[in-house]
């Protein structure tokens, strides 16, 4: 199937879901899943809390189903920015859905070397806080840049702000966290899905 | 760095939460149905009958019992959904069948599915399959359009159907059922009112009506090849068979 099919499948299944097909919405949870847990992971370095990110996310991603925004055929982007958004404000997102997020199966967290090398210098608590010290359309817009490989046009999109006020805010938000963060593997990290 | 994932046992809870929430909102929002409109033609195999589908309250609709959990696929070209072992008080199989591309698709009964214009892709179209026409435990939607992709969920279910209403003029109102057809046949007019076809106006435009004066199977190939494609438009009436409120086509298949 070509790229563009695929974004026409998602509209439709997007489309059924908000009409109340919860199989057409299952599919869209198995389709974004992974990547919206890895973004999650890569803010908070925490399995149990990446997970409640990510569940926030999707729940959110339901109670704001009118206001989705759709970026070249899928939901992606808006989660992306939402999961961001759940990083940030992670026990705003908690107290919501206290009672389902305390039923749910939690991971226990065990992190590899690297994780734990990446957790020693500090990332997931430097980066929720250098992201919280960020407007939240700066975070939202560096998360799908800097993180996730968005090009700035499409996260522009995403956001609701133009491609130009986009550069001018990435430029802000890149200088704010490198300045924050400093560290030289920090920054590579970051940076590794930007080429 | 390996990039961790969700736990399978959290991300099946919450997929299963979210599931069932959307589903939620689909019954709530089933009962809005009779006012919002819902336009889906079924035309079905031998004697094209157009339904209204997912009006479950109208004379002599089926009223189902889930006797089993639902399953789901999606699937491009023709494809078979295993249903699970059959319980013996099963009567028939619930569909929920959604085109999400262009196409037709068949079930194991013959009833078809045409999905043609960008709208058909966002309807649900809902049937009950007898469980004479359920081969083992697996139901196959067939179709021609190899790169036709679509999502059927389906449950066994024991199914009971209503009796027909009679109006003023002693006419029988209601929607195709095991029984057969009413004199007035449930439909949603093109701009989206729910009322009802006559049966004569219906086999005159869908060709059953020519199709008795065939005389060899010739006349049939000939008529077909002539009007299969074709859209015909005939009146919509309130339940009295008089009071005109639109208009449906028929499409022949």
């Amino acid at each position: 199937m070509e790229v563009g099919e695929h974004a026409h499948l998602e509209e439709s299944q997007w489309h059924l879901a908000r009409a109340g097909d919860g199989a057409a919405f299952g599919l869209i949870f198995d389709a974004h899943k992974d990547r919206v847990f890895r973004h999650a992971y890569r803010i908070l370095l925490s399995r149990h809390d990446a997970e409640d990110a990510s569940a926030i996310a999707f729940l959110e991603l339901w109670r704001r189903r009118s206001t989705v925004r759709i970026v070249n055929g899928s939901v992606l982007p808006w989660l992306v920015v939402t999961t961001t958004n759940a990083c940030r404000n992670l026990e705003r997102g908690r107290r919501r859905y206290r009672r389902l997020l305390e039923s749910l199966p939690h991971s226990i967290d065990r992190a590899s070397a690297e994780d734990d090398a990446l957790r020693g210098l500090g990332l997931g608590d430097d980066l929720v806080s250098a992201l919280a010290s960020l407007s939240p359309t700066d975070a939202q817009l560096f998360a799908l840049v800097a993180l996730e490989g968005y090009t700035v046009a499409d996260a522009a999109r995403t956001v609701g702000v133009t491609p130009g006020a986009a550069r001018v805010r990435m430029h802000r938000a890149r200088s704010a966290l490198q300045s924050r963060l400093g560290h030289r593997t920090l920054t590579e990290y970051l940076s590794k899905e930007m080429s | 760095m390996t990039e961790p994932s969700m736990s399978e046992e959290f991300a099946e809870a919450l997929r299963s939460e979210l599931v069932q929430r959307a589903n939620s909102k689909s019954r709530r929002g089933r009962r809005a149905l009779l006012g919002g409109g819902f336009a889906v033609a079924i035309l079905f195999s031998g004697t094209a009958i157009a339904a209204a589908t997912g009006l479950i309250s109208l004379p002599g609709a089926t009223t189902t019992t889930p006797l089993s959990e639902t399953k789901t696929m999606t699937h491009q070209g023709t494809g078979t959904l295993d249903l699970g072992q059959r319980p013996v008080d099963a009567t028939g199989v619930a569909l929920s069948l959604t085109c999400l591309t262009s196409g037709s698709l068949t079930f194991d009964d013959g009833a078809s599915v045409a999905c043609t214009l960008p709208a058909d892709q966002d309807q649900h179209t809902t049937y009950v399959l007898p469980i004479t026409s359920v081969k083992n435990d697996f139901v196959t939607i067939a179709t021609r359009d190899d790169d036709m992709w679509w999502t059927l969920s389906a449950s066994w279910v024991s199914a009971e159907t209503g009796d027909w209403a009679l109006n003023i003029a002693g006419q029988t109102y209601g929607v195709v059922n095991s029984k057969g057809e009413p004199d007035l046949i449930a439909v949603v007019s093109m701009d989206g009112r729910p009322g009802y076809v006559s049966r004569t106006d219906l086999e005159g435009a869908n060709g059953t009506a020519e199709a008795r004066e065939f005389v060899s199977p010739e006349d049939a190939t000939d008529w077909q090849a002539v009007h299969v494609g074709t859209v015909r438009h005939i009146p919509v009436y309130e339940s009295d068979g008089v009071t005109r409120i639109g208009e449906f086509a028929v499409m022949i298949g």
